[in-house]
């Protein structure tokens, strides 16, 4: 039964030689997808190590979020041309002959079975619909950490063959292994670049046409800017006069409340920030708004990290921390413009949080409440 | 160095480990699990095949143009 299945299996191409060719550009992509998941879990999740996340320079966080969505895309023709490789390795008799073996075979099914639902949840996300029965972003977390640990245990286990074939010999294999090989490193290559283009054009403008992999354009979107989650999706009115409207500045027992008029009547500030989608989109635009930085010294206060919250009733972002070198980088605004006019609701009318380096979730729409919890004198 | 690259790498599965059964109910991690054995599944005794009767049948094409091409 294994005989003929393998015998099925059979290929020229096959074999240690394009298992570590392709291994070695997988290992590449999946370094680049962990370090820039970390990243983006830290800026996420800033009570774990704050002091890793960087609001400057104020494109980080959309080149190292970028890059995830294109190397993780990448990975997918990677992961399934390496998968095709070791086939064989499946179906062999006795499945297994030792202890030893048997545990190096269990390591290699975890390996296979969390980076295939890593790729394909990563890839299904970014089209904004989540058909699997666990929380997104917790579970890609945490099998990140499975597929490290089970790659550096599969790359340990495996060294001898990988050194012993990390550079291709002639003489080794028949001459029509090689063009097979050569072959299937052809056609995964190919897809790997339709994957590279098909992706990372999405943020050039003008290859945006390009960019066949990926759900969302910026551009559009009120205002000439993305949305991802409207005033409607979050439950939001506001009315266009925002008269009973204030913003919540809390400093320790001190709470100051302005109203749009009173922030219009501040000192103003424009910058041009971009909005970097954890899907990977990245999109400048022109605020105009109140420096955060001044508005949290009017309230009396001189440090600290800001607990920011929206007049959203429910939703994962309806309160997030925004840490002190976020907070106080004077590039920070609560943004009350968007491209010279008020902001439409869709993009957090009457004010919202835009600050640099930070995922596009995190630039809190609808703003309602500032409150500084470490450091702030009260 | 790999006995100890071994032991580093379980340590680390054993984190992801941790942080699924913290951070997941049981019914998500029953879910997962799911998940996980369909990939493999589908994968392994689908896509794999699929693929592999492809390259079979290219190969055969390929091979009958080169008959009739001379
Ligand atoms: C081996 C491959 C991959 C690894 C190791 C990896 C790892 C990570 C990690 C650690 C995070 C941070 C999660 C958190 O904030 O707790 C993350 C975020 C993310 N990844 Fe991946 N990833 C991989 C592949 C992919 C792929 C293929 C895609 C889609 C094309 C993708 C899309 C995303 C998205 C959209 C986020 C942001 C989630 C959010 O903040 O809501 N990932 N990734």
């Amino acid at each position: 039964m294994s005989a003929k299945l393998l015998d099925a299996a059979h290929s020229p191409a096959r074999g240690t030689r394009l298992s570590v060719v392709i291994g070695r550009w997988l290992a590449l992509t999946f370094a680049v997808c962990l370090v820039t998941g970390f990243y983006s879990h830290l800026l996420q999740d800033p009570s774990t190590w704050p002091g890793v996340t960087f609001s400057r320079p104020a494109w980080l966080y959309a080149v190292t979020q970028s890059v995830h969505i294109v190397a993780g895309t990448v990975s997918i023709p990677l992961l399934l041309g390496k998968l095709w490789a070791v086939y064989p390795e499946l179906l062999r008799w006795p499945p297994v002959t030792s202890v030893l073996h048997g545990l190096e075979r269990v390591s290699i099914a975890v390996l296979v079975s969390a980076s295939l639902v890593e790729v394909t949840i990563g890839v299904i996300n970014t089209f904004q619909w989540y058909p699997w029965p666990f929380p997104f972003r917790e579970t890609h977390f945490a099998l990140a950490w499975v597929i490290l640990g089970s790659l550096l245990i599969h790359v340990a286990v495996k060294y001898p063959k990988i050194a012993a074939h990390w550079r291709g010999s002639r003489a080794a294999s028949a001459p029509d292994a090689g063009r097979a090989r050569r072959r299937v490193l052809a056609l995964v290559g190919a897809a790997a670049a339709a994957a590279f283009v098909g992706t990372a054009s999405e943020n050039v403008p003008a290859v945006r046409a390009l960019a066949v992999f990926t759900p969302r354009r910026p551009g559009r979107g009120s205002q000439g800017l993305a949305v991802n989650r409207t005033a409607e999706a979050a439950g939001v009115a506001v009315p266009a006069d925002a008269a009973d409207w204030r913003l919540r500045v809390v400093v320790g027992e001190r709470v100051s409340e302005f109203s749009l008029a009173e922030l219009a009547a501040r000192p103003q500030a424009e910058r041009s920030l971009p909005i970097a989608c954890v899907e990977g989109w990245v999109q400048d635009a022109a605020w105009g708004g109140v420096p955060l930085a001044g508005l949290l010294e009017a309230a009396g206060a001189s440090a600290g990290d800001v607990v920011v919250e929206s007049l959203e009733r429910a939703g994962n972002y309806r309160m997030t921390i925004l840490p002190e070198r976020f907070a106080w980088d004077p590039l920070t605004l609560v943004a009350l413009r968007l491209g010279g006019e008020p902001l439409s609701l869709d993009h957090g009318f009457p004010a919202r949080l835009i600050a640099p380096g930070r995922p596009g979730v995190l630039q809190t729409k609808w703003l309602a409440e500032l409150r500084v919890i470490t450091g702030g004198k009260a | 160095m790999r006995t100890t690259i071994v032991a580093a790498g379980t340590v680390l599965i054993g984190v992801g480990a941790v942080l699924l059964a913290t951070m997941l109910t049981v019914p998500q991690l029953v879910g997962l699990g799911v998940w996980l054995a369909c990939a493999v599944v589908l994968h392994d005794g689908v896509w794999v095949p699929l693929v592999t009767a492809a390259s079979r049948g290219g190969g055969w094409a390929r091979r009958a143009l080169r008959r009739t091409a001379r």
